[in-house]
């Protein structure tokens, strides 16, 4: 039984290099928020600082700390760390332990809410094989499948906060029922840098461009729509 | 894409000739002549229960030389049309990385317009839309879609092999170039060595 009065805990989830760390700037943001604060001070900080990282190692630690207040935000890529050349050849990915982590936050008297970060799935690949030396978002999309789509998360896009900002926020602050509210001037001062734009080159033609001219200056086909409605 | 996904779905009327073809000039949507004059709803009959429509914003005015004004759609008249007829109106902004919206209007409009659809964004705020992500669709394929299904509280019923298919030609993969370097690249890895 969830009661109104729950303390909240908002979890940010996805594949390496998805968006952890904006998301966590935009939630660390918004007052009310316990999240990563130092996000907000510095541009990078490290995940083993991250307010959560000593609880992600041992979930049990929820019931031997005093939560005092009401919403809480943490974050946890899958698999975590492993950066550098040969990263691929130390011992296997680590997982997040998620069933234990939410078990026990649940235990401890929060309602969990999880958010599914996505970004382009071959910037993701570009970035994880360079950082990580592997590509590692099918390790994630198994882990959805198996651990975490019985949470009934809230999918966010990187791509759409670049695009709609405040406005793409208000809605997944709506979706998750969790505030995420940062002022505009801050907000824009977060997405300033582009993180997808280094990724991105134009693209001279495709094989599509002239038949969208050519179809451009034919006639209407006269059939529509008839196949779905009729004039009265 | 969008619509070719719904119109895949059974119970939902919508751009059908997509599930055969793989792109079609949207003068031939099936509501195309709707937009531009949304009183047809009201003398048009709609026998089922579920349709779907898109439009792009702006619409038309193809190719770098026929930028003669761009068409914005009348989406007040539009939906108060249809809600008039009986419609239930559902609505969806799609969205796709920016910066590949920029190359992509450029190259093949002639302009970039993106801006001209946000400012059009206060208009389509007051009913309620669900965001669409194609990078999403794309990395999360029918659990994605299952999700929207349930938040705009309409059917989009495609089968897991159909989708597969239809997102088999990833469509941002063109834009898409590896990146040899970059300046935070060195800090993660001093952090992560000092971790050890």
């Amino acid at each position: 039984m969830i009661s109104k009065n729950m303390k909240q805990l908002l979890i940010f989830v996805g594949p390496q290099g998805s968006g952890n760390h904006l998301w966590s700037k935009i939630a660390s943001h918004t007052p009310g928020v316990d999240g990563w604060q130092q996000l907000t001070q510095e541009y990078f900080v490290n995940h083993r600082h991250e307010p959560f990282n000593e609880i992600w190692k041992d979930p049990s630690l929820f019931s031997k700390i005093d939560w005092p207040g009401q919403y809480y935000m943490t974050s946890q890529s899958c698999p975590m760390g492993g950066f550098g050349p040969g990263s691929n050849l130390s011992p296997p990915p680590k997982i997040p332990k998620y069933d234990e982590f939410i078990d026990q936050a649940q235990q401890a008297g929060f309602e969990i809410k999880l958010a599914v970060i996505g970004r382009d799935q071959n910037i993701l690949a570009h970035q994880q094989q360079r950082l990580r030396t592997w590509v590692s978002t099918t390790r994630f999309l198994k882990e959805l499948d198996d651990v975490l789509m019985k949470y009934d998360p809230v999918f966010v896009s990187t791509e759409m906060l670049y695009l709609y900002k405040g406005r793409y926020v208000a809605q997944v602050s709506k979706l998750l029922d969790f505030p995420l509210n940062v002022d505009t001037a801050v907000l824009d001062e977060i997405l300033k840098e582009d993180q997808n734009k280094k990724y991105i080159h134009a693209v001279d033609s495709h094989w599509l461009d002239d038949i969208h001219k050519r179809t451009q200056l034919e006639p209407r086909n006269p059939e529509y729509p008839a196949h779905i409605a009729r004039q009265k | 894409m969008w619509s070719k996904v719904l119109a895949h779905s059974p119970s939902v009327q919508g751009w059908q000739n997509l599930t055969k073809e793989y792109w079609i000039s949207h003068k031939d949507e099936p509501m195309n002549h709707i937009w531009q004059d949304p009183t047809l709803f009201t003398t048009t009959e709609f026998p089922y229960d579920n349709y779907v429509t898109s439009i792009s914003n702006p619409y038309t005015r193809l190719g770098p030389k026929e930028i003669n004004g761009w068409a914005i759609p009348r989406y007040d008249e539009f939906i108060q049309n249809a809600q008039q007829a009986g419609f239930n109106v559902k609505l969806a902004i799609l969205g796709r990385d920016q910066n590949i919206l920029e190359y992509q209007q450029t190259r093949v409009r002639g302009k970039y317009s993106t801006p001209l659809f946000l400012k059009e964004m206060s208009t389509l705020m007051k009913y309620n839309p669900v965001f669409l992500s194609n990078e999403l669709l794309h990395l999360y394929g029918i659990e994605y879609l299952n999700q929207m299904s349930k938040l705009l509280d309409f059917p989009i019923e495609i089968d897991d092999a159909t989708l597969k298919d239809i997102l088999k030609e990833n469509a941002n993969k063109k834009y898409l170039k590896p990146v040899d370097d970059y300046w935070l690249d060195e800090v993660m890895y001093k952090m992560a060595r000092d971790q050890q």
